[in-house]
């Protein structure tokens, strides 16, 4: 009896070692080795002839503290992020909320979907696709030149402006699934016993609905808060000179060939979005309101 | 009844803004004129025809092709160890090797791009076809785990129990019986690897080299010099075999659960 049970065991743990090792090698040769060599990287310095010195070091982080560039555009990159965050909220709260109170079921599920799908599609093409909208030459301004409203074409290309719009649209979805979740697992019966004790809608959104919802809503303002700030495609493609991120920085710094530099500016990212999570984290329940169960 | 029409209007809005640019990209791509303004004058399909005189294009198409689906077959087999491990066994370190599979989620797509590119480079491995591959492996591996986690928290196991019951082996029961069980939950992973492949960009960006263009790539190179009525077409021809892909994953992985 005895034996048998140690040699199902001993099955047991080859079974999972079978299974455990191929994606973990996957995730320590692709992942943690090359973000732990980077960290390492951020502590070298390249010489004049852009050769890299193997000394530890704090040049980098030095250079990064000193000049304003680099802690201003990470600064100016969370605070477009942060707008991002904030506009796809105000779109997703009230679209949600509308599904889930006077859509039937079965078109809700079709019209969630016929946001979120979109997203699947290149976001290099739904980014430039932009272009085509408020562009010099675009929608925007051709529907306003043409109905007289303006007489000379708006340049919102270019700007940051621009860029937030592009990032709204590209994380719209990422806030609209937690959101819609949480809203959609909302105990009727709450509010019905809320207006019989004389709430109005407003108050009943106040005090009821928001306080249930609000773990839907911290989840859909993390994931599209920190990939916002990473973000590198949208500024590229919709933010020139005046619209530039954090990424363009450190995508600068690797096309210069000043590997250390990239390094230390993609560690400081990462240890921002560490810390914003960590921050987050102590407020949130990451079971309930991401993996959607209790 | 005012909450409901104001409401009502706001969301009607919200679909047309998501819809216009992706209308604009698929009307323009009709345009006559090689200039991608409004109005347009004149629909045709001849930027298409020229699509298919354009080798270059072409050529990045297949190897987006090659990339994806070889990138889907690989994550798609990890992603399912993956999750019988986590689904179907307790081990010491679980919580850190989910987070683990979280993490690639997380972590900006530039800064994985980087580091990739660092390590290819100090291990001396030529960036290119193979190293692009491996990018796309590990962008894809967190999304295959976790959907594949879910068909399988959904499978009844009592059906393996049967098998065992009967005198099947381990290789069997999973062959013969998991398998065919989670199917929809496997090709719905495959699907998703496959789309995310398709339209990765920034990763493949630091890791190819000058042989290995895939399509996401050619058409940045283009729009980067200005948009062409032909890209719109490529832009075009990708939306549709996304939704077509998207419709048939979401009939596999949403039908059994609803």
């Amino acid at each position: 009896m005895n034996v048998g049970e140690n040699a199902r065991r001993r099955g047991e743990r080859g079974q999972l070692a079978c299974l455990l090792v191929p994606p973990l090698l996957t995730l320590l040769v692709l992942f943690v080795a090359p973000i732990s060599l980077m960290a390492v990287y951020g502590f070298w310095a390249t010489d004049e002839n852009y050769l890299i010195q193997q000394s530890l070091q704090l040049t980098q982080y030095e250079k990064i503290v000193h000049d304003p560039l680099y802690l201003g555009t990470l600064v100016s990159s969370a605070g477009m992020a942060l707008m991002t965050t904030v506009g796809a909220l105000l779109l997703a709260l009230p679209l949600s909320y509308y599904l889930v109170r006077f859509v039937s079921p079965r078109w809700r599920v079709l019209l969630v979907l016929a946001l979120i799908v979109p997203g699947w599609v290149s976001v290099l093409i739904r980014t430039y696709s932009w272009n085509l909208v408020i562009g010099e030459a675009g929608l925007m301004n051709w529907l306003l030149l043409s109905t007289g409203v303006i007489n000379e074409p708006i340049r919102l290309l270019f700007t940051k402006t621009s860029v937030v719009i592009g990032l709204v649209y590209i994380y719209l979805p990422y806030m609209l699934v937690p959101i819609y979740a949480s809203i959609e697992r909302l105990d009727e019966s709450l509010l019905e016993a809320a207006e019989n004790l004389g709430a109005g809608p407003f108050r009943r959104f106040l005090h009821v609905t928001l306080p249930l919802i609000s773990p839907g809503i911290v989840a859909g303002c993390v994931i599209t808060f920190i990939p916002a700030v990473g973000e590198y495609v949208v500024p590229n493609m919709l933010g020139g000179l005046k619209g530039m991120m954090y990424g363009n920085l450190i995508t600068t710094a690797f096309s210069n060939f000043d590997w250390p530099l990239g390094a230390a500016l993609s560690m400081v990212l990462l240890a921002s979005i560490l810390a914003c999570l960590l921050i987050v984290g102590r407020f949130l329940d990451v079971n309930r309101s991401v993996l959607g169960r209790e | 009844m005012l909450t409901r029409w104001a409401l009502g209007t706001f969301s009607l809005i919200i679909y047309a803004i998501v819809y216009l640019p992706i209308a604009l990209i698929v009307l323009t791509s009709f345009n006559q004129s090689p200039i991608t303004t409004l109005p347009i004058e004149h629909l045709d399909i001849h930027w298409y025809k020229a699509l298919f005189d354009d080798t270059k294009t072409l050529q990045s198409l297949w190897t987006s092709l090659q990339v994806g689906g070889i990138s889907t077959l690989v994550a798609t087999i990890l992603g399912l160890m993956s999750a019988l491990a986590i689904v179907r066994h307790n081990f010491r370190g679980k919580n850190v090797f989910l987070l683990l599979t979280i993490m690639p989620m997380l972590a900006p797509g530039i800064i994985m791009g980087v580091s990739l590119l660092l390590f290819a480079r100090a291990v001396g491995f030529q960036t290119g076809f193979v190293a692009v591959l491996l990018g796309h492996i590990l962008l894809a591996l967190p999304y295959c785990t976790f959907i594949l986690i879910s068909s399988l928290a959904r499978f009844d196991r009592s059906l393996e129990e049967a098998a065992r019951g009967l005198g099947a082996g381990e290789l069997a029961v999973l062959r013969c019986v998991t398998l065919p069980g989670i199917a929809p939950g496997i090709i719905g992973a495959a699907l998703f690897a496959f789309t995310i492949s398709i339209g990765e960009f920034v990763v493949s960006f630091f890791l190819t080299s000058a042989g290995t263009t895939t399509l996401p790539i050619r058409i940045y190179s283009i729009v980067k010099v200005g948009i062409t009525p032909e890209i719109n077409a490529v832009s075009t021809l990708i939306l549709v075999a996304t939704l077509a892909l998207s419709a048939v994953a979401l009939r596999l992985t949403w039908s059994k659960r609803n």
